[in-house]
């Protein structure tokens, strides 16, 4: 008995002081890479926010700007990023914000605590507060090896991948072609962004303190902060909750936000993607073009 | 509490613990600690039901000593019908009522007759076809004079509710199961260590194969408008795989269970994908449900004697009780008739009891005929299982029709290369461990320790890697 209790023991310690010493040394890693992060030379505008404004915004085309939008971006992750961003890199003056009506929907937490967050809060759980971890971690008990797994992996692309690789960082991509909005794909979009189970979704609480969070970190270190609406199919915009974009709305008077609405332009089916609130590699071509 | 969840892997060695330790030896204490730790177990699921599991419990303990203790034939008979007709009873309302019901209202809408169907809020309690069963061939069991009734209500709650089968089996034998409970259990080094090797197994049949392929096969049964004959082929044969994988990690990881505390449960899966005829299907899959319903249905009713009628009938009766025992849905009931029809030839040219043998033993590779006849059985088993996984009728028709058109849209559909290769890798161990009680059962025992553990910490990885968000086993519903 004593014998197999010994040899479980070691076999269960051994995997476990791995696991230890790997998620002390990435977390190491992971926060100097963030912190020692530094922008071109000349860069002023930081391009921050989800897929929106990662297929929207080609920085290439961009001298004094960089898009750091990442897929599935939460305002918590990016307000740890821009907060990590602004101490190393002064010259910023800008930053673009993406906010869309789907980010205040509780659609949203799904990347932060429910149920995608094992894919999305794993690639920034290195440059997360203690607090945040310890947050993100009860919210994945029920998938914590699986969750632990992509921590591993994508915490170990700072090692093994070039910068614009890492999984934290983000980056402008677009590489949908020949593909045209469709009503179906946009239904689905919009039962999956505003309904749940039939049933219209409420605000999220989360991204709207996170979002008043980036406004007032901007407002400290002096740094201009506008919100960026990409475009939107009109069928898209026709089936969007009217509470949505009541709240949205509100969000944006009360705290007397400059925005760039792109959501009225107007656009032909072959510049966005099926799902309507995207846009193609030709729709990203002309949105970048405005910021020339 | 799944199985393949944090809270079990807290309980169980908690469990574990306590009961070697803390209980000194002593198998009153053990059973004691067994029993509690089985009603915490069922009581993660839901507690109001313990009230129904214990009232199961105590109807066949006091039915078992009535019937041992009755002076003459027509007592024990009373008292066996009390135990079978309250146990039925109660497995008919929870889990058939509403069938009943929706059936009925069916068949006068048919006719023509229009009829506000009521249905009654019933929830299912998990395990109840489990325990029921347990209770039952207990009760018969004694009344045929194989087995005396348990005086002590410990030991024979143990034997019903113990933790690692009490939600899905295997289904135990109070033959089997009641003498192990009853005496003194010494700890055994080797059993303990095969019993994590079977968890890890178990684990890895659920966890990565089971619930990978559920993601395509669910995908594919919901939206089989969508797509073409051959993606749907592929819809089936995941399913095929993951209802395997599902059912049979779970038995492991109950086996495995049982022997870390020093118990043998028997055998539900004999690597049946490689039978080379239906009967030896069923002789290799869910084997204690197979037996269960051949020893106190099947013989009872006559077996295999008698005309091709009464053999004919018998066929029929023991599968279509078999499918609905699975569920309260035609389609199970569907799939008990395919499996009938693919069995009767084999029992009226009494051709059922060739090939009881392992196949291709002692040899690496089954030659042409063997590997036809497993391919060809394998086929009629995906087959059927298409009326299994079905929603309703409608939808297993439509579904194979869909199959055999060749036509329609073909929907791109693509299953990843890693699954395949996963699945493939899957039947060359089971290939190699056809021999074992499970694939793994002697992988490694004459390897260097650090390469032995580095196969585990490789399926650990596996399993880690590959674990979705924890889906339910798909046997905790029957």
């Amino acid at each position: 008995m004593k014998t197999f209790l010994r040899q479980t023991s070691i076999f269960f310690a051994i995997p476990f002081g791995v696991l230890i010493v790997l998620l002390f040394s990435l977390n190491y890693i992971n926060n100097k890479a963030m912190a020692d992060y530094k922008t071109d030379t000349g860069v002023q505008s930081l391009f921050m926010g989800d897929s929106h404004v990662q297929c929207a915004i080609n920085s290439a085309l961009l001298p004094d700007a960089v898009n750091l939008s990442q897929s599935s971006e939460a305002l918590l992750f990016s307000y740890f990023k821009i907060k990590y961003i602004l101490q190393n890199n002064p010259a910023i003056k800008r930053i673009y914000l993406g906010f869309g009506y789907h980010n205040i929907s509780t659609y949203a937490d799904e990347f932060t605590y429910g149920k995608y967050a094992y894919d999305v809060a794993s690639r920034y759980f290195f440059i997360l507060p203690v607090e945040q971890k310890k947050e993100i971690i009860k919210h994945n008990l029920k998938q914590l090896p699986k969750f632990l797994g992509k921590v591993l992996i994508n915490g170990a692309t700072t090692l093994i991948e070039k910068e614009e690789n890492y999984s934290f960082l983000g980056g402008y991509k677009n590489e949908y072609k020949n593909l045209i909005a469709s009503k179906l794909s946009i239904d689905y979009r919009i039962s999956l962004q505003f309904y749940e189970n039939g049933k219209q979704r409420g605000f999220s609480a989360v991204n709207i303190m996170y979002l008043n969070k980036i406004i007032l970190l901007c407002k400290d270190k002096n740094i201009e902060l506008v919100l960026l609406k990409t475009p939107l199919h009109n069928y898209y915009k026709s089936k969007i909750p009217l509470t949505f974009t009541e709240k949205y709305d509100s969000l944006i008077s009360l705290n007397k936000l400059k925005v760039i609405d792109f959501g009225n332009l107007v656009l032909n089916d072959s510049c966005y993607l099926p799902n309507g609130d995207h846009v193609s590699p030709r729709g990203a071509l002309l949105t970048t073009n405005f910021f020339k | 509490m799944l199985f393949n969840s944090l809270s079990f892997a807290i309980f169980l060695p908690i469990v574990f613990i306590l009961y070697w330790f803390a209980t000194k030896n002593n198998f009153k204490l053990q059973n004691m600690l067994l029993l509690i730790a089985s009603y915490f177990f069922y009581a993660c699921w839901d507690y109001r039901f313990l009230f129904l599991l214990l009232f199961s419990t105590l109807l066949d303990y006091f039915s078992g000593i009535k019937i041992f203790e009755a002076e003459n034939k027509k007592k024990r008979t009373f008292w066996l019908w009390v135990s079978i007709c309250i146990n039925l009873g109660l497995l008919g309302y929870f889990k058939y009522c509403n069938f009943f019901i929706t059936s009925f209202a069916d068949g006068l809408t048919d006719l023509g007759v229009k009829f506000n169907i009521h249905t009654l809020q019933i929830i299912l309690p998990v395990g109840i076809s489990f325990y029921t069963f347990h209770g039952l061939s207990y009760v018969i069991d004694i009344y045929k004079e194989r087995i005396k009734a348990e005086n002590n209500f410990i030991n024979y709650a143990v034997f019903v509710c113990f933790f690692p089968l009490l939600i899905a089996g295997p289904i135990e034998r109070a033959t089997n199961l009641l003498p192990q409970i009853v005496k003194k259990r010494e700890f055994d080094y080797s059993k303990a260590v095969d019993g994590l090797r079977q968890i890890l197994w178990g684990l890895f049949k659920k966890i990565v194969i089971a619930d990978n392929c559920a993601i395509y096969a669910d995908a594919v049964f919901d939206n089989y408008n969508d797509y073409s004959g051959i993606t749907l082929f592929w819809g089936v044969f995941l399913f095929t795989f993951q209802i395997y994988c599902d059912f049979s990690g779970y038995t492991d990881i109950a086996i495995g269970t049982a022997r870390l505390f020093g118990i043998n449960l028997l055998r539900n899966f004999a690597f049946p994908y490689f039978s080379r005829n239906i009967a030896e299907f069923w002789r290799r899959w869910n084997i204690t449900l197979s037996t269960w319903f051949r020893d106190y249905l099947y013989i009872p009713l006559g077996g295999s004697k008698g005309g091709v009628w009464m053999k004919t009938r018998n066929i029929f009766i023991i599968f279509l009780v078999s499918g609905f025992w699975h569920g309260a849905n035609w389609t199970f009931i569907i799939w008990g008739f395919i499996n009938a029809v693919y069995v009767l030839p084999s029992v009226l040219f009494k051709t059922n009891r060739d090939n009881l043998n392992i196949v291709a033993q002692g040899r690496i590779l089954p030659n042409l005929k063997e590997l036809l006849s497993m391919t060809f059985t394998f086929g009629l088993t995906v087959f059927a299982f298409i009326f299994f996984r079905s929603e309703n009728i409608e939808h297993a028709v439509r579904y194979v029709s869909k199959l055999f058109s060749f036509s329609g849209n073909s929907t791109a559909f693509s299953v990843p290369v890693a699954l395949v290769l996963l699945i493939a890798g899957f039947i060359i161990a089971e290939w190699r461990g056809r021999e074992q009680q499970y694939a793994i059962a002697d992988v490694g025992l004459k390897w260097p320790k650090i390469i032995r553990w580095s196969l585990y910490y490789g399926l650990a990885l596996v399993i880690f890697y590959f674990s979705t968000s924890g889906k339910q086993f798909i046997y905790f519903q029957f």
